[in-house]
């Protein structure tokens, strides 16, 4: 429930009915122009949808907006300005074709392209085949004549980059055999890691009206 | 309110036992552990003792463990912006 | 002179232990640098109580007494006084823990 009253309390939200934040919206309208750069794990709030209610009683205020999102007390950040350099270079590298970003991943860097598939080193927890994912931190975005850098990171308002989960898959069940000495006995230690399948299904770099909104 | 952020760059194996007795009380107790202390002059004598083997900042306020570790550990860098249905698991069914 | 019995330094001596006599450059750039590292440290402490207004007897006699890294001697670097050794001088490695412990003054006149 916290995350609903953090949620709501970005402002552009506020701006809006609160039909439209009515839970059974597929996709909510998402600005990300409100939170500041060094942002923590807790304000990339994931918007679930919501579990199909079967035997629990509905929540009647559940479609409402919380009181503390209309607090004045509460404002977001303002959005920071980017950049002249990006503003005047980024149309030539939106204009080229084809794009290749590097996200990073809890600080591990992915140079992918659209269509890429990447196999994590690891099983991401809290995600199904079909969720979506949204990156946020990427350190480079080139395309074949430009490329653009981030001191570390390149504002996330910048570009737009989404990955579906495939799925999950696993290694060879590896066994080691361990074995004291001076003894017969013999112990087997079994280990089968599962990785996370992603494919990059977006990779769209926006032009300034959409990143300064 | 200042701080003293040490943090024990060089072990203190082999050392007298006055040392590690310091390196303790400062509650270093392995190589890599970062301790705040407040700016004070028993503080400063504990770590002068030691000196050869911490490396010191003064920092104007003391993490606590949950921020030191925020403050090490790297950005998810994603979030799930549209999760697929889940269905309860006491229902008794998976999609 | 060959063959399997030849005399060699470990067979003529016993024990040979192969410590060089002289520190490498890189051991001389390593030890340089734990010196600036202890000589920040000072710093730090000192900087930080002068803030408050309080002193510590033990920095001010490190900082009367002792070089800084700067001020030293390349002598007194990377050799110390041996009262056993040729020309009263042996070189810093010899000395037990000698990247842990601070080892800047000699007697005066050797």
């Amino acid at each position: 429930m916290s995350r609903a009253l953090f949620r709501s309390s970005l402002p552009e939200l506020r701006s809006f009915s609160a039909a439209r934040l009515r839970p059974t919206a597929a996709v909510l309208p998402f600005s990300w122009a409100a939170t500041t750069t060094t942002r923590s794990f807790n304000s990339t709030a994931p918007i679930v949808e919501p579990v199909s209610v079967n035997n629990n009683a509905p929540n009647p205020t559940a479609s409402q907006v919380r009181p503390l999102a209309l607090k004045k007390s509460h404002p977001g950040a303002p959005p920071a300005p980017i950049a002249d350099s990006v503003k005047n270079l980024l149309p030539f590298l939106a204009a080229q074709p084809g794009h290749y970003i590097t996200v990073h991943i809890h600080g591990f860097p992915y140079l992918v392209q659209e269509g890429d598939q990447i196999r994590l080193p690891f099983r991401m927890p809290g995600v199904l085949p079909g969720d979506v994912l949204r990156f946020n931190r990427a350190s480079v975005i080139g395309s074949r004549d430009y490329t653009m850098k981030g001191a570390p990171h390149i504002d996330e308002r910048v570009f737009e980059c989404r990955a579906t989960v495939l799925g999950v898959e696993s290694e060879p069940l590896r066994i080691k055999i361990k074995k004291k000495r001076r003894q017969r006995r013999k112990r087997q230690a079994k280990s089968k890691h599962r990785y996370t399948i992603l494919r990059v299904s977006e990779l769209n770099i926006k032009n300034l009206e959409e990143a300064t909104e | 309110m200042s701080f003293f952020r040490i943090t024990l760059h060089r072990s203190s194996i082999g050392l007298p036992e006055r040392t590690r007795g310091v390196l303790n009380a400062l509650g270093l107790r392995r190589r890599g552990r970062t301790v705040f202390h407040p700016v004070s002059p028993q503080f400063a004598g504990m770590i002068f003792k030691v000196k050869e083997l911490v490396r010191v900042e003064e920092v104007d306020k003391a993490l606590t463990k949950r921020e030191f570790k925020a403050s090490r550990t790297p950005d998810p860098g994603f979030y799930v912006e549209k999760a697929r249905t889940r269905v309860d698991m006491g229902a008794g069914r998976q999609t | 002179m060959f063959g399997p019995f030849r005399i060699t330094n470990p067979l003529s001596g016993g024990l040979l232990w192969k410590i060089p006599w002289r520190l490498s450059k890189f051991q001389k750039r390593r030890h340089r640098e734990r010196l600036r590292a202890v000589d920040g440290v000072v710093a730090t402490i000192d900087a930080a109580l002068a803030k408050q207004g309080q002193v510590l007897p033990a920095v001010e006699r490190w900082k009367a007494e002792m070089p800084t890294e700067a001020e030293m001697l390349p002598k007194d670097k990377y050799t110390l006084f041996d009262r056993k050794a040729k020309r009263y001088r042996k070189g810093i490695h010899k000395l037990p823990k000698w990247t842990r412990v601070s080892q800047r003054v000699n007697p005066p006149g050797f």
